[in-house]
């Protein structure tokens, strides 16, 4: 719709004074000269003739000025409208802003809350797994150290053990072979005892053709039998303590065996023992030294995977301070968002020279490498500035 | 007797990170969530070290350096700032203030157990 132009409107206000001055002007010359009915039948004429073209005029303008008004009145309401749209959209932009700004600073809130107990729980876990190490380690060193290495020791100490039961049982053997050596001394003895006996016979028998023969000798020969009884009776005593010293060597020499042969057996199973034992107190001991060797692997595998884990805890510890870094990125975003709507409110617009200094003020707000990287090359991946700068400047 | 570090820092987590970091290497540690709360805690015993972040409400890294450099007790205490700024401007204010240390983060712990090792050393 057209606005009604100001010329426009001064040819009509124009218009309207020339037709009044005309009118005037008949009027005047009309009563200054009194002239005839024929002149005030013209002057009616052309009065009324004014008054209509002045009239139709007027009728024309007053239609093309209420034309122009309902124009007006509707392109100032549509201005107006316009107005108040944009007024309502500028309060909208804050409101939406603060509404934004509020809630980045509930995550940021909620952020630092759950990063800040991970981060807890992880280093408490970090310790722990620190504690695990340090035990893992200990008992690395005292199954690896040679030293002290539990098996070996505990087969050293079995093989004296074993050592000192072979000991013990060579002196048993040496016993069975006293004993063997005992048996057969008493053998001959008995042996020599029995020839001691068949010699008492012997001169037993001596004796009597002895004492026969002093018998024939008569009184000559009567001391002489005396001699030969004599020799009768001590060869007499002489068989029997023969005969009682056969009996005793006799249950000697048996006892021996029997306390021989029972050591001989007796031996034989302590040997089968031993060796039984033996054998299954070495095979014990390579199971207990396999059982060390694995357990000692497995404790280094624990190491090694605590260690990584502990590595792994790191990182994650690390990467959770990122978390500071992500809040205090939050927190210049919001505090460029607030300085936007604080513009907008004071402002009502966004100019260029505004917005300039609000990004000078964000710019100066920054901390970080990278969000002034961002700042000045927003077109560029932002990731390819979310680097670490993992270093440390000694002055 | 352990050695005393106080972290300045207003990140919880941060804080959380250094002490935890600290505490299993031996050291005894105290923190604050920034400078006017370090000052107010610098009267509690003698501190071997400060550990500090930069930007902090209240008040930054560099102020409470200044401060602590005029404080006779703790003229020589070796300072680390902690902090995610990285400006060439700031790190050179650090020293011209005092520091013994500038330290980026996120850090890792092994890193700051290095560090804090070599200033106490």
């Amino acid at each position: 719709m057209q606005i009604l132009p100001i010329n426009e409107l001064k040819a009509i206000y124009k218009y309207y004074i020339s037709a009044a001055v005309l009118l005037s002007l008949v009027l005047s010359l009309t009563l200054l000269l009194s002239v005839r009915v024929d002149i005030l039948s013209l002057s009616s004429v052309l009065i009324t003739s004014a008054l209509l073209a002045v009239t139709l005029r007027q009728r024309h303008l007053t239609a093309k000025v209420i034309l122009d008004c309902e124009a007006f009145v509707s392109y100032s309401n549509e201005i107006q409208e316009h107005c108040e749209v944009e007024l309502h959209n500028t309060e909208s932009i804050a409101a939406i802003l603060e509404t934004v700004i509020n809630q980045v600073y509930s995550i940021k809130t909620l952020g630092n809350d759950s990063v800040s107990g991970l981060t807890l729980q992880f280093s408490e876990l970090r310790q722990a797994l620190n504690n695990t190490i340090e035990s893992a380690r200990g008992s690395v060193e005292n199954f690896g150290d040679d030293k002290h290495c539990f098996a070996k020791q505990s087969q050293e100490e079995l093989n004296e053990v074993l050592h000192s039961l072979r000991v013990a049982l060579g002196s048993k053997l040496e016993v069975v072979n006293s004993n063997q050596a005992v048996s057969h001394a008493a053998k001959e003895l008995t042996e020599q005892t029995k020839s001691i006996q068949k010699i008492s016979k012997e001169i037993t028998l001596l004796s009597l053709n002895a004492s026969i023969e002093a018998a024939r000798a008569g009184e000559a020969g009567r001391g002489f039998a005396v001699v030969a009884e004599r020799v009768r009776e001590l060869s007499d005593i002489t068989s029997e303590a023969a005969e009682l010293i056969i009996e005793k060597m006799n249950g000697l020499t048996n006892a021996v065996a029997d306390n021989t042969e029972k050591l001989t057996e007796s031996q034989a199973q302590d040997v089968t023992l031993m060796d039984d034992a033996e054998l299954h107190i070495r095979k014990v001991l390579n199971e207990m030294a396999t059982v060390a060797n694995e357990l000692t692997q497995s404790v280094h595998g624990l190491d090694d995977t605590a260690s990584k884990i502990k590595a792994n805890v790191d990182d994650a510890i690390t990467d959770f301070q990122f978390q500071d870094r992500v809040s205090q990125k939050l927190e210049h975003i919001c505090k460029g968002l607030t300085s936007l709507v604080s513009l907008y409110r004071t402002e009502g617009e966004l100019g260029e020279e505004g917005l300039a200094a609000l990004q000078q003020e964000m710019f100066n707000s920054y901390t970080m490498k990278e969000e002034r990287e961002c700042h000045v090359s927003t077109t560029e991946n932002t990731s390819q500035h979310d680097h670490v700068e993992d270093e440390v400047t000694f002055f | 007797m352990a050695k005393k570090i106080m972290i300045v820092d207003d990140s919880a987590s941060i804080r959380q990170v250094a002490k935890m970091t600290l505490l299993a290497e031996g050291y005894e540690v105290i923190d604050a969530c920034d400078g006017l709360d370090a000052i107010n805690k610098l009267d509690e015993g003698k501190i071997n070290l400060i550990i500090s972040d930069l930007n902090m409400p209240n008040m930054d890294g560099l102020s409470l350096l200044k401060k602590v450099k005029e404080m006779g007790q703790y003229r020589f205490t070796p300072f680390l700032m902690l902090t995610t700024e990285s400006g060439a401007d700031f790190v050179s204010q650090g020293k011209q203030a005092g520091a013994k240390a500038w330290m980026i983060k996120p850090f890792k712990p092994e890193k700051l157990i290095n560090t804090v090792s070599r200033i106490l050393a």
